[in-house]
């Protein structure tokens, strides 16, 4: 069993129900699979670098999870099919799992700092904020 | 010995060290865009051990990170001018 964690883009059409469809879809093979979901982690909605799918924004989310390696295959082949997930990645989790269980709160940073992007409109202040006390 | 002779003018500079290696706390995460910026180009390029004065060990773990973040469009490939 090693940790894992994967990240994805969905989509940023998918709303409401279409997203909680997909969310717990994976969240089902993990756990179908033999595997443990530790956390989620909504990363919101944020500007990509470069466009996807002629898409300039994506909704990142974050998966940490126990498991064999073989249901990452079986993950990795299912992402690829939804239409939903514009991008994912999988790799193994350098964090241990008590860490994660312990640093829920202190994580947060880090979810934030993620946003800092100019075009956000309702983001803009908080942002400048931010940047000043820097 | 001719030693004296042949000497250019030393420029001074400051003994760059690597971040990482300062600090132990600084993690590299493909995720931590801020810090992975600090190591990259305006044009998104990465920027080599020469001038940013990473230890290798840690040059090729950015490496890896940024290769990461842009798979993930958390940084870009290029920035176009």
């Amino acid at each position: 069993m090693n940790l894992y964690e994967t990240m994805f883009i969905v989509d940023p059409e998918i709303v409401d129900e279409a997203l909680e469809k997909i969310l717990d879809k994976f969240k089902g093979i993990i756990s179908k699979g033999g595997g443990e979901i530790i956390k989620v982690e909504d990363r919101g909605l944020r500007n990509l670098a470069y466009r996807i799918n002629k898409k300039p924004r994506g909704h990142y989310f974050l998966f940490y999870f126990m498991s064999e390696g073989a249901l990452v295959r079986e993950l990795e082949r299912n992402m690829r099919i939804d239409e939903g997930i514009m991008r994912f990645i999988v790799v193994k989790s350098d964090k241990d799992v008590d860490e994660l269980n312990v640093s829920k709160d202190i994580e947060e940073p880090t979810g934030t700092g993620m946003q800092k992007d100019k075009d956000d409109k309702d983001e803009d202040a908080e942002t400048e904020i931010k940047e000043a006390e820097e | 010995m001719a030693n004296g002779r042949n000497y250019r003018p030393r420029r001074f500079y400051k003994k760059k060290t690597c971040r990482f290696c300062e600090d132990k706390n600084l993690i590299i995460d493909y995720k931590d865009v801020n810090t992975l910026k600090d190591f990259i180009t305006e044009r998104g390029k990465i920027l080599p051990r020469r001038i940013t004065g990473t230890c290798s060990r840690h040059q090729r773990e950015l490496t890896r990170a940024i290769k990461r973040a842009r798979i993930m469009a958390l940084l870009p490939f290029t920035v176009h001018e």
